[in-house]
Formats: C-alpha cells, structure tokens, sequence
C-alpha cells in the first residue's frame, strides 16, 4: 500500500513539474532590443578551440577569422569565384607555375604595423609549417614563397595549379612581426613555436575587428578595430560577442528574452518552428557549399554493381529527406550549386521505386540479393543523418535489401573509412568544400589520392576520373577549367553513380529581425557561409 | 595515534587504487578502435604532420611505455598530456575549469547539508503534522524530478519571467583577478565584492537546481534517522528524566541521527560534480562537467584519462574524508576495514 502510494505522489510530483514546464514553455513576443545598443550576441553549438588562423578550418572557425584576418583574394558574392582584397591585381606565367600579386600599400594591421610581402611570405611558410588547417591544399604545391619588393610577391608552384587563385581566399595573412616578437622554443626547428602559444588566444590580424576577449569554450568577444586601414559603416556593431550555447531551452529563452540576436548552427526541426513562432524571430537560407550524401562503397559487393548504386538512387525519397532538414534546396550532382564550378543542365535522380526495381533485375546481384546484406552507417550525434539512414532503409527493405543499420561513434566511424573491407556499403554525411571551386570537393570526394577518409566512403579509385580531374586542375583558363568540371560531373552522375546526393546544405540561422539588417535580411546572401558573417556589412538598428 | 596510523593507512590503499584505476583508463583508451589523432586533425591534413603529432603525443611507442611517460610527467611536473580537443595541456585545462566547478558543488554540497538536516529535522519533530506532510511531498517533487527540469523551471521562472537572474553565464572575470580559477573565490580574494555580489548573483539558480535533488534525499534519510531514534529507549529515558526539548533533539538525537545522513551525504557530495554537467550545459556555466563530456565525446586520450583520474581522486578523498567523519561521530566505527 505504502509503496503504491509513493507511486503516486511521484506521478503526481512529476506531472506537475511537467505541466507548468510546458506551460511556461509557450510562445512569447521577441523582446524589444536595447535601445541604442550597437552590440551583437551570437550563439554558436562550438566555438573555436584557438584564434589560430592556420590551425582552424571549421565553419565556426572561419566566421570568426572573417573578421579578423584577410586574405590575398577573397570569393565574391555571386558565384564565390575570387575577388581582389589585399592584393590589387596579379599575374601568372604562361606554363601556370609562376604567380605574382601586388599588394594594395594602404593596408596596416590592427596595430598599426604596415602588411607587405614580408608577411604574405611569412604566412604561407608558417601554413605550412604547421601543416594543419587549410596546409595540405599548399604542402606539395607551394615551391617557394618569394619577397619581390614590399608589395610584391611570388609564388613558385611545383605543378600548375588552376585553382590557385581560389584556394587563396584559405590564407590568412598574419602579422610576422608581431608574431616573431612572441615566439619562444617550440617544435618548428628555427621558427621555435611558430607563435601558436600566442595565437592561442591572441590575435595579429588586419580585418576590421580584433579580438578583445576569447574564452575557450565559453565565448569570443569582438571589438572593432580601432586603426582599421578600410571602412567600416557606421551602423556596423561596435562589439560582437559570440558565445558557445547547446541547449534548445537556453537557446529559446535567451533569444526571445533579447538577449541574444541570432542563433547559428542547426536546430532540429521543431525547436526551428517553436523559435520562428515567435514575433520578430525570422530565418532563412544561408548556402553552405557543400552536400549531403549517401556515399556508396563502389568496391564492395552488391554496392560494387552499378546497377544496385542506380537502384539506391532511384530509391531515395529525396523530397522527404529535404523535409527531415528543415526543406533543404535540391541537389543536382556532385557540386553544391552554389559553388564556382557546378555544371547545368546535369541529369537528375528521382524517387520512383519501380526505376530500383528495374536496376536490381539487370544487376550481377538479382537473383542472390538477399545474400549481400546492405550496411548503411551514419555517425552518432550527427543532426538528423540517422532519419535520412531510416529513410533510405525502409525505401531499400522495401525494393528487395537486406539492411543492417548501423549508428556508429566519431571516432570509430573515421577509423572504419581508413580500409575498404571495413567501409561499409552506404554512409551518410554532409561534406563540404575547403576551397571555393568544385575542383574541391570533387578531389577530396573521388580522387584516387585521398582514399581512405571518412569523405570518401565510394572508394572510387576510377583511372578515367583520376585523368580528367588531373587535367581540370592542372588547367589555368577559368572557362577550360569549367568544361572539365562539367565533363567530371556528368560522367559521375551517368556512369559511374558513386553516391546520391540528397540534398544542398545550407544553414537556417535565426535571428531577431528587430535588432539589424544583413546579408540574409536584405536577399543576398554570400555563396561562401562565412562571408554572411562579416560584421562590417551588418547594420544595427 | 590509532586513528591516525588508519587514517594513513587508507590514504595508502586509496592511492593504490587510484594508479591502478588510472593504468586501466589508459589502456582501455588506448586500445579501443580509432585514431584520436585523425580524427582531430581532420581527413586532408598530410600523414607526415600526423605521424609528428602521435610521436610528440608518445602514441608511437609501446603502450607500458607511454603509460611510464604519462604517470612520469604527473608525478615530476604535473603534466597530464597534450589536449587534442583543446591544444592545450590537460592540466591546464583541469586548473582552468576543476576549481569553477568545485566552486560550485562546494556551494551545493553546503546547502543540500543545511537544508536537508535542516528540513529532516523539522519533519522528524512534527512527525505526521501538515508541516511533516508538506515537507514530505517536497522530497517526493525533489527526488522524482531530475535536476535539469528544475533548472528549466527556475530559469523560465526567475530569469524568464520575473528578470530576476540572468539566463544562464557567467561575469567576466578580468585577467589580473585570476588566481584560483574559483569564480567567487578569486573575486573575494581581488576585494572586489561587486563582483563577488554578480557571481553568487549568477550562480544562485544553477547551485539550486543542482541541490534540490539533494537537499530532498538528504530530508529524507535524515527524517528516517531521527524517527528512528526517537523510539528509541535512551530517549524516553531522558525524557523521564526531565530532559527539555531542544536538548533532546539538539544534544542526544542529532549526533546519533547525523551517520547515516553523513554517510550519504558522502556520496552525494562525491557525484555531485557528475551531476552538474547538464546543470553546465542548461546554465552556460563552462566547467569541468562539460569539459568531461567533451573530452569523452571526442575520444581525447589524455583528457579522458585525466579527468577520470580527477574523478576519482574525489571519490577517493570524499570517502576517506566521509570514513573519517562518521568514525569521529561513533567512535565504535573504526575506518572502513577496521571495524
């Protein structure tokens, strides 16, 4: 008796915190912005570990370093092709190994030290030094980084690279002298630490914000600059403080309650439509340029069938799967739309079971499929990935397969990509460029040479891909470069169909309407994420 | 004299555990499937400044090798290893977030024991009485909820609605202030009670919502306690023989009932800092918790072996302590094992 009565004061006690949880929970009016206040509050899932400009590449690293550091060229807002930026116009030789920028001489870094060659070479050098962040674009590239005069400077490349230019907009160009002055002993022989210590949480840039405060895993605080050589707008904020926030309750509170702008990064679906209920609260599409796609093991049986890989195409419910992520833009083959280089006119899968069907009769697989069990792997608290897996299981279950559906830790996942025998026949995953140019993604996607990570479950390790991504790359004229792209494109899409490509990624931030205007407010939104968030163009309200 | 050789004793055992709890960490990180190193530098970074990476880590030699470097580096420098999660030194990153949230299951650790034997007390005196019903339908409410729907309420409630505490954060602490990494600590031994004042300001709703759950088992196990004692026969003879009220309960009923609350309130205390990670998380209180789970979630060899190690080192020292405390209180209780 005592232990039934126990029983129910606790259903009781739960239920109450339960109802006037839910109840407080309801919508509420975005609250009035602070009056005169020119300052952002900006919620990220992570923020970056280092302020490190040749250490990070992670979107979150990025918008920040944005901001603070700037780069030879920079992707431009329509097709996220390069731009001029620190350096005024350029040259390359005829055989595509030689390249030379002038630089703009008005350019000084927030403490005033003038940017000149000295330290576009030190940065390259110091890149790849460290080998990390965005150095293996240039590790076997870059020759030798040369110091023409103080604002000019040559690069000697090892082979001729055409997207050079775009790959680019991933250098940061850092203050040598000021980092010198804070290098102590470290692991890079002559050049001690290389700085890290100090950029650890200190920066040396010559953006128009500086970092006046980083607390590592907690929050970025930004200041504009106060000797910035350019302009930035008046209506610009002052401060920017980015802080590092996860939970979907704080998340809500805090932005209606006004005391935070935005909120960056991806919401499950239903936190999205509770938070946008509110008034004032908005969201939209900010293009990321990368994919998501089930990439599919071309060297393990049944996927090793072209036919089964058309099959698993045509059994995508491509539309419901946009729907899971919030109505996703469609993805029409290997390369984000937006990015420079996409191919038009590419041929498209659609849902249609009866097409799978079809290609599993003519496949090598039809008469035994049930002895080749499909595995389709997806990583553990990877968003939503793990609907889009259920997805296309229930869909294949339903044309004939077999499938173990596996949720597989990080860590774990990496390692299982490392070998083809241990990659499993369908992953998913959302990858996207290092550089603005689809040359890219479709190199760390399908070349032979970056087999074993965890973007490439395809294993494609095709000689005719191989040579016409060779030749695309090694081209120096932008439309030739282009053709190539399209013909790489098209024979992935037609022949070979290594993956399916679900859906365009793009980011849905939210924001209170209210307090500024930006890129997203006004239409336009930046092809490249992280130029979305480059304070200089936001105006406060 | 004797308690103390016990004492000592303990402390030797507790040490022993404590290196061979942390050899079994670091095998079992070690040999499970993965390379932390790759995953953490990303899939393009070139093999070569990977392979550099893994030697500086020492991950290129034997595992009894790597454990000698590891246990040598704590013992002679206090270096725990090299984050892969944060860059930095583990034991840096321990210094930097251990002492926030030590701060903060201290605070939470003084309350569950006030207001438990505070509330036990009450309910135990007025045995049965509407003021002994109200507390006992508390305890159910704190025992039954877990801590992050109180924390969700609070906030919704005092931060939301009534603008009463800020939701969630913590004050920036101004570089020259930091000593311990304590929050409240650094901004009392700064003289900067302002500071102090928005500190406990801040930490108020998320020391409740760690405490409620506490604070309700704590009523309990001490209302049974005293109920118990009550009856019991040295209590009637002392209310035959003229004792008051207070002195009943103060003198001959509180000491007595205080083991058994003080043995759990061990090991509350001792989860306490387990406890506190989705309090972090809700409260946007960086700490330990969260650097915990972090760690773990990115599979960071030597933070996780480091911050199990811390983990277990309050285990162990709660323990001792808690061993301590009750042999004080009954002397017929020797230390665990030599009774």
């Amino acid at each position: 008796m005592k232990t039934s009565t126990n029983k129910l004061m606790a259903l009781i006690a739960a239920t109450t915190v339960l109802a006037m949880v839910l109840t407080a929970c309801g919508g509420a009016p975005a609250a009035a912005s602070p009056s005169g206040s020119k300052n952002l509050n900006i919620s990220c899932t992570t923020t970056p570990e280092t302020m490190d400009p040749h250490r990070g590449s992670g979107e979150n690293d990025l918008m920040i370093f944005v901001n603070v550091y700037e780069t030879l060229v920079r992707p431009n807002d329509t097709d996220s092709g390069a731009e001029a930026f620190l350096a005024k116009d350029w040259t390359v030789s005829d055989d595509g190994l030689s390249w030379q920028f002038n630089l703009r001489d008005d350019v000084t870094f927030s403490d005033g030290t003038p940017l000149t060659a000295k330290d576009v070479k030190y940065s390259m050098d110091r890149l790849i030094g460290l080998g990390e962040g965005y150095a293996f674009i240039f590790t076997d590239l870059v020759k030798e980084t040369s110091v023409v005069d103080d604002y000019t400077v040559a690069f000697e490349l090892s082979k001729p690279f055409g997207p050079f230019l775009n790959a680019l907009t991933t250098v940061c160009i850092v203050n040598s002298t000021l980092l010198e002055a804070n290098t102590v002993d470290g692991n890079y022989g002559e050049n001690g630490d290389y700085g890290t210590g100090f950029l650890l949480t200190n920066t040396a840039g010559s953006g128009p914000y500086v970092i006046s405060e980083f607390l590592v895993h907690d929050s970025i605080n930004l200041a504009k600059s106060a000797g910035y050589w350019g302009t930035v707008p008046e209506a610009a904020p002052d401060a920017v403080r980015v802080i590092e926030l996860q939970d979907a309750a704080t998340t809500k509170m805090m932005l209606t309650s006004g005391e935070l702008d935005m909120v960056h990064g991806h919401q499950e679906r239903t936190t999205l439509e509770s938070l946008i209920a509110n008034e004032g609260i908005e969201t939209g599409d900010l293009p990321e340029l990368g994919l998501n796609y089930f990439m599919i093991n071309t060297k393990k049986a049944p996927t090793d069938d072209v036919h089964i890989r058309r099959a698993i195409s045509y059994a995508t419910n491509y539309e419901e799967m946009s729907k899971i992520y919030g109505d996703m833009p469609e993805a029409i083959g290997p390369v984000p739309t937006t990015l420079w280089g996409h191919a038009a006119g590419l041929n498209r899968y659609t849902y249609d079971i009866d097409k799978a069907k079809a290609e599993i009769a003519q496949s090598a697989y039809a008469d035994n499929l049930a002895n080749y069990p499909l595995e389709i792997a997806y990583i553990q608290g990877n968003g939503d990935t793990g609907k889009l897996a259920m997805l296309l299981s229930s869909d294949l279950q339903a044309v004939g397969f077999t499938i173990t559906l596996n949720e597989v830790p990080w860590v774990l996942f990496c390692n299982n990509e490392a070998e083809v025998a241990t990659s499993p026949n369908i992953t998913n995953a959302f990858a996207v460029t290092n550089y603005p140019e689809a040359g890219s993604i479709l190199e760390f996607k399908y070349a032979s040479w970056t087999v074993g990570n965890w973007n490439q479950n395809e294993w494609l390790q095709d000689e005719k891909f191989d040579n016409l991504l060779n030749a695309a790359l090694e081209t120096i004229d932008d439309q030739e470069r282009l053709d190539k792209y399209a013909e790489l494109q098209t024979y992935l899409v037609d022949e070979v169909v290594p993956s399916v490509y679900t859906f365009n990624s793009v980011i849905k931030p939210i924001y209170n309407s209210a307090r500024f205007d930006w890129r997203l407010s006004d239409g336009n939104p930046h092809p490249s994420t992280q130029y979305n968030y480059y304070y200089a163009d936001f105006r406060m309200k | 004299m004797k308690i103390l050789k016990k004492t000592l004793r303990r402390v030797l055992h507790t040490l022993l555990v404590l290196l061979a709890l942390s050899f079994l960490i670091f095998s079992f990180i070690r040999i499970i499937p993965g390379d932390p190193v790759r995953s953490s530098m990303g899939p393009m970074v070139p093999e070569e400044t990977i392979q550099k990476i893994r030697s500086e880590l020492n991950f290129d030699k034997p595992l009894p090798v790597q454990y000698f470097y590891w246990i040598k580096g704590i013992v002679t420098a206090g270096d725990f290893g090299m984050s892969l999660f944060t860059h930095r030194s583990v034991g840096e990153d321990i210094a930097r977030y251990l002492p926030r949230s030590l701060e903060l299951c201290l605070y939470s650790a003084l309350l569950i024991l006030m207001m438990g034997v505070l509330l036990g007390t009450i309910s135990a005196v007025f045995k049965n009485s509407w003021i002994d019903n109200v507390i006992r339908v508390f305890t159910y409410f704190g025992v039954v909820t877990p801590p992050y729907a109180f924390a969700i309420f609070f906030m919704l409630l005092f931060s939301y609605s009534l603008r009463l505490f800020p939701i969630g954060g913590v004050p920036v602490m101004p570089a020259e202030y930091v000593r311990t990494g304590a929050l409240g600590l650094d901004a009392l031994l700064a003289g900067d009670f302002a500071l102090y004042g928005k500190v406990m300001h801040s930490m108020f709703l998320p020391v409740l919502s760690l405490s409620i759950g506490g604070i309700a088992y704590q009523t309990r196990i001490h209302r049974s306690a005293m109920v118990e004692n009550i009856n019991a026969d040295y209590i009637a003879f002392a209310r035959v023989a003229g004792v008051g009220n207070g002195k009943l309960i103060f003198k001959h009923l509180m000491k007595p009932s205080f083991i058994p609350t003080f043995t759990v309130y061990g090991l509350q205390v001792a989860s306490l800092l387990g406890n506190a990670f989705i309090i972090e998380v809700l409260f946007r209180y960086q700490g330990f918790s969260q650097y915990s789970l972090s760690v773990i979630m990115n599979k960071d060899p030597y933070g996780i072996v480091g911050v199990t190690l811390i983990f277990g080192i309050i285990f162990a020292v709660v323990n001792v302590l808690i061993d301590m405390g009750v042999s004080v209180l009954d002397p017929r209780i020797g230390l665990r094992g030599e009774a």
